[in-house]
């Protein structure tokens, strides 16, 4: 995460239209980091760039993830265990893309298929090369 | 189901299916769900309908500028000039207006000032309704059902227990029930040995914690 913010200090001219004054060490100063792993993030800026494009209104998505969230706190392990915000959030956003035939159910698979060959490949790869 | 059934979110908002709800969700590898984040990402990029850098904007935006810093810029004015102070109090979002932070959802913002007699502490009892323009995205805490439940339940115990904030037997508590069209925020107490401090420096002390009414601002 710290990668992230370095590189976000270094591109003030393509921020969005915020009026912020002050040195860019201070948030970092005020209070922890507001996601956890680099994927939370993500799900989270997809959500909303979606939203902001017109893909689907904000208040959709919202929908969505408050009867997720409802579903989630009946569920026994969740009652007992602490559950991640943004699993939630992510499995929300699937829906309502599905929902709204947005992307196909074979399609998202093939994807997370695809993604998951990948990601073992590059584990594999990279074992690799240090034996 | 309070938030559906309000009759200002009807205005604005289209009906939409809600999809069967999650079913055997836990628990998952964090692998796993990182994996449909990647492939959702990149179906939507091979589709045209997002890019990269649209992702990047936003979530720099919400960690960084659309964060807490906001929020303390707010608090910081407010303790600096007594009639903008009065302002936010009168009327939060017109007064957040003159610095130039603006809610893109609409929602009301109001601001609830800690005194020497009371404490505020915000919550959302329903889900996670937080004053996202001026505190950005809330910590996971805030979302968790314990905190929830519990601070309206029992304020000063949970505050004791769970943040370390003592607050003494004569403050009256008072806890803020967010919701999607009304939410709350706190401009905590300046704290002493701070006369001195410009507008920026101030900025540098108030943290989001304070701010959700969970911690004092401590003079460095």
């Amino acid at each position: 995460m710290t990668g992230q913010i370095a590189r976000s200090a270094g591109r003030q001219d393509d921020l969005l239209h915020l009026d912020i004054t002050g040195p860019a060490a201070v948030p970092r100063k005020n209070g922890e980091l507001v996601f956890e792993t680099p994927w939370e993030s993500r799900a989270f800026g997809i959500a909303v760039a979606l939203s902001k494009s017109g893909a689907f209104e904000w208040e959709e998505f919202r929908k969505v993830l408050i009867e997720n969230v409802k579903e989630t706190e009946k569920d026994e392990y969740a009652k007992t265990h602490k559950w991640n915000y943004y699993a939630i959030w992510e499995k929300s956003l699937e829906r309502l893309l599905l929902v709204k035939g947005i992307i196909s159910e074979h399609e998202l698979e093939r994807g997370v298929i695809q993604t998951e060959t990948d990601w073992n490949h590059k584990k594999d790869s990279h074992n690799h090369s240090h034996n | 189901m309070t938030a559906e059934s309000s009759p200002s979110e009807n205005i604005t908002t289209k009906d939409v299916r809600v999809p069967p709800p999650i079913s055997g969700t836990y628990p998952v590898p964090e692998s796993d769900i990182a994996a449909r984040v990647q492939a959702l990402e990149s179906i939507l990029l091979e589709k045209g309908l997002l890019s990269s850098d649209a992702v990047d904007k936003v979530v720099e935006a919400y960690e960084k500028d659309i964060g807490p810093m906001l929020g303390a810029k707010v608090v910081a004015k407010a303790w600096t000039d007594s009639a903008f102070r009065a302002r936010l109090l009168e009327n939060a979002v017109e007064a957040c207006k003159e610095l130039g932070i603006g809610g893109s959802q609409g929602e009301h913002l109001i601001a609830v000032e800690n005194t020497k007699n009371v404490h505020n502490v915000i919550v959302c009892t329903l889900c996670s309704c937080y004053p996202w323009t001026v505190l950005g995205l809330p910590p996971n805490w805030y979302k968790y059902p314990q905190y929830r439940s519990r601070i309206v339940i029992e304020p000063r115990k949970t505050l004791k227990e769970d943040f370390g904030l003592d607050i003494s037997e004569e403050k009256e508590i008072r806890v803020w029930d967010s919701s999607s069209e009304l939410r709350y925020f706190v401009v905590p107490e300046r704290p002493t040995g701070t006369e001195n401090f410009t507008e920026q420096e101030l900025v540098s002390i108030i943290t989001r914690e304070a701010m959700i009414g969970v911690a004092e601002v401590k003079s460095p």
